[in-house]
């Protein structure tokens, strides 16, 4: 049926032509024709202009260049940035990685000597809960969650994901990933017309935007709790550092 | 010699007056078919979908190339049309002869490739508006410049005028003999089967044009080629009788 189509659409063209010039050659037939269609016509150079005056005054930040990739975006997407994420993380270092991205950041109040970590799989998978025992940090949790955000040629997206659910109750701390978030963006192609003739664009969007979403969905839920007190688990994906008290 | 140089002038140049508002219809036909290509244009030239454990990413490409697209459809079947025995006739209303009713009938294609070319761009800004208030603001890509915008306005008016005097050829090609409108689509669609998809000629002919990045030098390879068709297209018809 698809093959179909272009040949659909030519006979549409084909048709609607021949129809509407020939009604110009016939004496007998007046449909649109004379001043009516002077007015049409008209009025449809009117509304193309307007769309073009339009065009021209939409927020140009809001519409960036294809070759524009910002140096943020350049800089989260490179794989020495994510590697250096995930490295930072379990020196418990993350909060010093330029770029990163605090989606959520929750302090609970903690009085308690044991606290057991559920780190729920959602059908798109889990994130990767990081533990730390800090001195000096004593009666709260303090969960942060770090991604490394979505950039896509020089526009942020990083607002649209949704944030990881965090509760506290019952000396349990449960950490629900978020639902898969849907992003629909349009992408404003230049005509063949200007592509041919004007300067090429210094990015292909397709390598960009996949490579954006490939190294977008690093997240990593990074907790602090007092040092005395005892962390249990019968969740995967999580990883301590420099805790020998943990009991799996 | 001067005399005739002068009546061959004002007659052609009554006869596109004529013609002006005589053919106004091929511009509403042309309405009709960007109008179309526009509702077209709506689902978009193309889309990429990319996927991870948090987001699902669906890009949809919007661009005026449709609507261009079809507006070069418009132009080879305007053109053929107007080589057809009523508008032929038409011309004989006024003192002509052939040569003036054809540099009449081209000077009008002309006009009306300059008027599809800018309005097919102008058509192009409009959907990227309609497209920007759909989706709220985002959006990716390119924003046409002022600068684009008249590159593209000429890139498209040439792509027409190239189209517009093939069209005009093949109109005058089939008038030659009543059997020309079943043999000429036979040898092309004969052409493309015995050559195949890999066919180098055909591609190379193509490539000509599309590969050209300098505007220049694609106007001076579209008016060589346009004048070489419209002047053989005048001297093939020049051997036909009048009023056949």
């Amino acid at each position: 049926m698809g093959a179909f189509i272009p040949l659909m659409i030519i006979l549409i063209i084909v048709i609607t032509s021949y129809t509407f010039v020939k009604q110009s050659n016939s004496r007998t037939k007046k449909f649109i024709y004379g001043q009516r269609l002077r007015w049409m016509l008209s009025s449809y150079v009117i509304v193309l202009l307007l769309g073009g005056v339009t065009f021209f005054i939409l927020p140009v930040q809001d519409f960036p260049e294809t070759s524009v990739v910002s140096e943020v975006e350049d800089r989260v997407t490179n794989e020495a940035f994510i590697d250096n994420f995930y490295d930072s993380a379990f020196e418990g270092k993350i909060d010093e990685v330029d770029g990163v991205v605090v989606s959520k950041h929750l302090e609970f109040p903690f009085e308690e000597e044991e606290l057991f970590l559920e780190n729920v799989t959602s059908d798109y998978g889990g994130i990767m809960m990081i533990v730390e025992k800090k001195e000096g940090v004593a009666s709260e949790i303090i969960a942060t969650h770090y991604s490394t955000g979505l950039y896509i040629q020089g526009e942020d997206f990083t607002e649209k994901l949704s944030s990881t659910e965090i509760t506290l109750s019952n000396h349990t701390l449960t950490v629900i990933p978020p639902e898969q978030t849907e992003i629909r963006i349009a992408d404003f192609g230049r005509e063949f017309t200007i592509a041919q003739f004007a300067e090429k664009d210094g990015s292909d969007l397709s390598t960009t935007a996949s490579l954006s979403v490939q190294r977008m969905g690093h997240d990593i839920i990074y907790v602090i709790v007092p040092e005395q007190v005892e962390v249990t688990s019968t969740s995967g994906n999580i990883h301590f550092i420099n805790d020998e008290t943990y009991v799996d | 010699m001067y005399l005739t140089e002068t009546n061959v002038l004002e007659t052609t140049k009554i006869l596109y007056k004529y013609k002006l508002n005589a053919y106004l219809n091929a511009l509403s036909a042309l309405m009709f078919v960007q109008i179309l290509a526009l509702f077209f244009s709506f689902l978009g030239v193309g889309s990429m979908g990319f996927g991870s454990s948090t987001v699902n990413l669906q890009v949809t490409t919007y661009s005026g190339s449709m609507v261009i697209v079809f507006s070069l459809m418009w132009a080879f079947i305007i053109s053929i049309t107007m080589t057809t025995k009523p508008y032929r006739n038409s011309d004989f209303s006024f003192v002509t002869n052939r040569v003036t009713s054809h540099l009449s009938s081209i000077a009008f294609l002309i006009t009306a490739c300059i008027f599809a070319g800018v309005t097919s761009m102008l058509m192009g800004l409009l959907l990227k508006v309609i497209m920007y208030f759909r989706f709220g603001g985002e959006i990716i890509g390119s924003h046409v410049g002022v600068t684009d915008l008249f590159i593209g306005i000429s890139g498209t008016v040439f792509y027409l005028i190239l189209l517009s005097s093939l069209g005009y050829f093949v109109g005058v090609l089939s008038q030659l003999h009543k059997m020309m409108k079943f043999i000429l689509p036979i040898v092309f669609f004969g052409l493309l089967f015995v050559w195949g998809p890999n066919a180098k000629l055909p591609s190379e002919i193509v490539s000509f044009f599309i590969h050209e990045s300098s505007l220049f030098l694609f106007i001076l390879k579209v008016v060589g080629t346009s004048l070489l068709f419209y002047m053989v297209s005048i001297l093939i018809s020049n051997r036909l009788e009048v009023r056949q």
